[in-house]
C-alpha cells in the first residue's frame, strides 16, 4: 500500500540574520517527496504594521510592502540538487482591490486561501534532505525578536519496501 | 446508496497552552471520510495559536505540531473547496481522535474559544 505522510522540522530563530542549517530524515520506505509547505508561530518581537487607514473609506488599491521574513532552501543528494527554495512574507495586502473591506476588514484568518503544499517530485532514495533558512527579519525590525518556523515535508511512501520497492 | 454528509466535533480551549485530547465516535453507517475541515469561534486563536494531531480509525492523518491553519478555510475559498481532501479513507470503527495544542503567539490574547473538526463523509444509506 502506497501512502503519504509528513515529516514536520522546527527551528526556532531568536538572532537577527541567523542562519539555521537543518536535515530532514527520510524513512527508508519513502518512495518520493511529494510537496513542501512552511509556517511561522510568534514568541516575541511581532513586526508592527500600520495602522489601518481611517475614514473616509477609499477602495485600497495602492500595495504594500509584504514584510520579509526570510528564506528557506532545500536540497537532495540526488539529481533534484536544490528542489526548493521559497520566501517566508508575511501578507500586507489582503485587503487590496476588495470592494467588501469597507464593512469587513480582511485578515489572514478571515481571507486565507485554501492551504496547499507547493508540490515538488523528488527521488525518495536518499535518507536526508538538507534545509537551510536564513532570517532576514532584522532589516525589517531592529529590536529582538523570537519565532518558530515551520516546515513540513510531504512523502510518498511504501508501508513494506522490502517486497513493493522497485 | 451512499449520499454525503458533513459531521462536526468540537473541543473547547479553556486554558493558554493546554493540550486537549478527545475522540469521537462516526457513525456505523459512514463509510468513507473524503476531508477534514478546522473552523473555531475565535479564528484567529485557531489560526496564529493551534496545533493539532488528527488519527482515524487509529491511523494518524496529521501529526503533532501541524498548524491549524493550514487546514483552516478562508471566505475566499469556494465553499465546495473548503475541506483538506483526504482522498476516500475508510473510517473502520468509526474512531476519530483530534490532539489539540494551543501555543501562545505574539500576535494574540487568549481567551477561552472553541474549536470544531469538520469532517466530509459518505454514507451508507438504509433506504
Amino acid at each position: 500500500m502506497i501512502y503519504e505522510q509528513v515529516i514536520i522540522n522546527r527551528l526556532v530563530i531568536d538572532r537577527p540574520k541567523q542562519v539555521r542549517m537543518f536535515q530532514v530524515k527520510l524513512p527508508r520506505q519513502t518512495q518520493n517527496v511529494i510537496g513542501v509547505e512552511t509556517g511561522i508561530r510568534w514568541v516575541n518581537g511581532v513586526p508592527v504594521l500600520p495602522p489601518p487607514e481611517i475614514l473616509p473609506w477609499k477602495l485600497p488599491t495602492t500595495i504594500q510592502a509584504n514584510t520579509y521574513i526570510g528564506d528557506l532552501k532545500l536540497q537532495s543528494t540526488e539529481t533534484g540538487n536544490i528542489f526548493f527554495a521559497s520566501d517566508l512574507v508575511l501578507n500586507n495586502n489582503n485587503d487590496y482591490a476588495d470592494f467588501t473591506s469597507q464593512y469587513l476588514v480582511p485578515k489572514n484568518y478571515t481571507n486565507q486561501f485554501k492551504a496547499e503544499k507547493d508540490p515538488v517530485k523528488i527521488g525518495g532514495k536518499a535518507t536526508v534532505l538538507f534545509g537551510c533558512y536564513k532570517d532576514n527579519l532584522a532589516d525589517t525590525i531592529p529590536t529582538p525578536f523570537k519565532y518558530i518556523v515551520s516546515v513540513y515535508v510531504w512523502i510518498k511512501l511504501y508501508d513494506n519496501a522490502s517486497n513493493q520497492k522497485p | 446508496m451512499l449520499k454525503p454528509v458533513k459531521k462536526r466535533f468540537d473541543i473547547t480551549v479553556a486554558a493558554a497552552n493546554q493540550t486537549v485530547s478527545q475522540s469521537f465516535d462516526l457513525d456505523k453507517n459512514i463509510k468513507v471520510v473524503h476531508g477534514v475541515l478546522l473552523t473555531s469561534n475565535k479564528d484567529d486563536l485557531l489560526y496564529y495559536r493551534g496545533s493539532q494531531k488528527i488519527e482515524i480509525n487509529k491511523e494518524e492523518y496529521f501529526p503533532d505540531n501541524y498548524e491549524s491553519k493550514l487546514l483552516m478555510c478562508g471566505i475566499n475559498v469556494s465553499p465546495k473547496s473548503r475541506y483538506y481532501d483526504l482522498g476516500s479513507v475508510n473510517p473502520g470503527n468509526g474512531s476519530v481522535k483530534i490532539v489539540y495544542q494551543d501555543a501562545d503567539d505574539g500576535r494574540t490574547v487568549f481567551s477561552t474559544y472553541r474549536v470544531s473538526l469538520y469532517l466530509d463523509c459518505e454514507m451508507e444509506d438504509g433506504q
